[in-house]
């Protein structure tokens, strides 16, 4: 191959053009030529650590990875017993839910029989105090009529301030209406 | 020309160490001292749990029987505390017998019985406990106030009716001096005596009439205070009857 006026042929051109510049009269004594060799070899040096750094990197990248991959089984085993526990405990809590439901109802009917039974035995007891009021009331009656009958069978006694005839008025009133008052009463309660 | 391929290749091993300083770390230890946060129960705020399914203000309602002279006739109270209870003076008034029934049917048999005469309040005593008492309220209610009214109308089943504070009126009675308070928590003979409730479960006032509008007029807890406060305002209320044939 022949160099060519302006062409760019490296290696020995260039070469030739440096020593051409070496010689060159009045330029630097010093020597261009190791320096390409120092910087080569720096490349490579460079270039080799360069590729152990990625060989380091990439080992630690690994180690690492299967680290976290490892941590991320052990998350999800962990997970999935949480999810059980969760589903576990939902169930127990919709299976207490629906007891406490029933236990409501149940409470509920329990405390309306309660309030039946304390209403019926209310009224039981009201009508057990008008019934004593009413043997009360006829207990006098009878009593007051038994005294009129004194009165009357015995010429002896008398009624201080009445006559007997007013008495027995009174009385037989009181009487009378004792007796109305129970027949509304038994009216009332139905017998 | 081999100057920049060295210059992009220091970049390059430079930029690779300097990204190193990035690199992700291994996974720590799982922590074994988490302890999770327990959400706060709301037992405690329902307030209304009873060991019998039956409300404090259940509980504390009792119906009362005045056994009279001539007649019977039944009304409401509620505890005040064990042994004492506030009603109506007109549902103690002519009495023979007084006695209470609590909500569960338990009788009652009444030792004592005070009567007011600022208000148609009555005060009485009983030998065996009734259960809780009520909690008075601070204040009396105003125009708008939600209330409950627990009680025995007609004499009968124990119920509770809600209504809302009207606002302050004269006694339509005359039985009281100042004001009372209408509400309209529909009442019905036999719930004098019955107490009015607030949202928080306090008393507010003593329920003692209705009118024909079913209007309910109640005494407030403020009156009842000054009754409490001042036994000198209390009258003991006698329990006899004169016969009828003398």
């Amino acid at each position: 191959m022949t160099d060519q006026p302006g062409t760019s042929a490296p290696g020995p051109h260039d070469e030739h053009d440096v020593a051409t510049q070496q010689t060159a009269p009045g330029e630097s004594p010093a020597s261009p030529q190791p320096r390409p060799r120092l910087l080569r070899r720096f490349g490579w040096v460079l270039a080799g650590l360069g590729v152990l750094g990625l060989v380091g990197l990439s080992a630690y990248l690994i180690v690492v990875s299967r680290e976290w991959s490892s941590r991320a089984d052990e998350l999800t085993l962990i997970s999935r017993d949480l999810g059980q526990q969760v589903a576990d405990a939902e169930a127990a809590k919709a299976d207490a839910e629906a007891r406490m439901v029933a236990a409501q109802v149940e409470l509920d009917n329990a405390t309306s029989r309660i309030s039946d039974l304390a209403n019926e035995e209310a009224h039981a007891n009201d009508r057990e105090s008008v019934l004593i009021g009413y043997v009360d009331a006829m207990i006098s009656c009878a009593d007051s009529r038994q005294e009129l009958i004194d009165v009357l069978t015995d010429s002896r006694l008398y009624f201080p301030g009445k006559t007997s005839h007013q008495v027995e008025m009174e009385v037989t009133a009181y009487c009378d209406g004792v007796a109305a008052d129970f027949s509304a009463f038994k009216e009332e309660i139905g017998q | 020309m081999r100057s920049p391929r060295l210059l992009v290749a220091a970049c390059a091993v430079a930029g690779l160490l300097a990204g190193c300083a990035a690199l992700p770390d291994a996974p720590g230890g799982l922590p074994s001292n988490y302890v999770p946060s327990v959400p706060a129960s709301d037992v405690a705020l329902q307030g209304n749990l009873s060991p019998d399914g039956f409300s404090v203000a259940q509980r504390m309602t009792v119906r009362v029987r005045n056994v009279g002279c001539d007649s019977l006739k039944t009304g409401t109270g509620f505890a005040y505390d064990a042994h004492t209870l506030i009603t109506n003076r007109h549902v103690v008034e002519d009495t023979r017998k007084l006695q209470v029934t609590t909500y569960d049917g338990r009788t009652i048999a009444v030792t004592a019985a005070s009567v007011a005469a600022v208000a148609d309040l009555a005060i009485i005593t009983t030998e065996e406990a009734i259960g809780p008492g009520a909690v008075l309220a601070q204040e009396d209610p105003v125009e708008g106030d939600a209330v409950t009214v627990v009680g025995y109308p007609n004499g009968g089943r124990l119920t509770s009716v809600s209504g809302v504070v009207l606002g302050a009126t004269g006694d339509p009675l005359g039985a009281a001096l100042g004001a009372v308070l209408a509400t309209t928590a529909p009442v019905e003979p036999g719930s004098s005596g019955s107490p009015v409730l607030n949202e928080r479960g306090e008393v507010v006032g003593v329920i003692y009439a209705k009118n024909e509008a079913e209007q309910s007029f109640m005494v407030p807890v403020s009156l009842l205070r000054t009754l409490l406060d001042e036994e000198q305002l209390l009258v003991p209320q006698q329990q006899n009857c004169t016969s009828s044939l003398t």
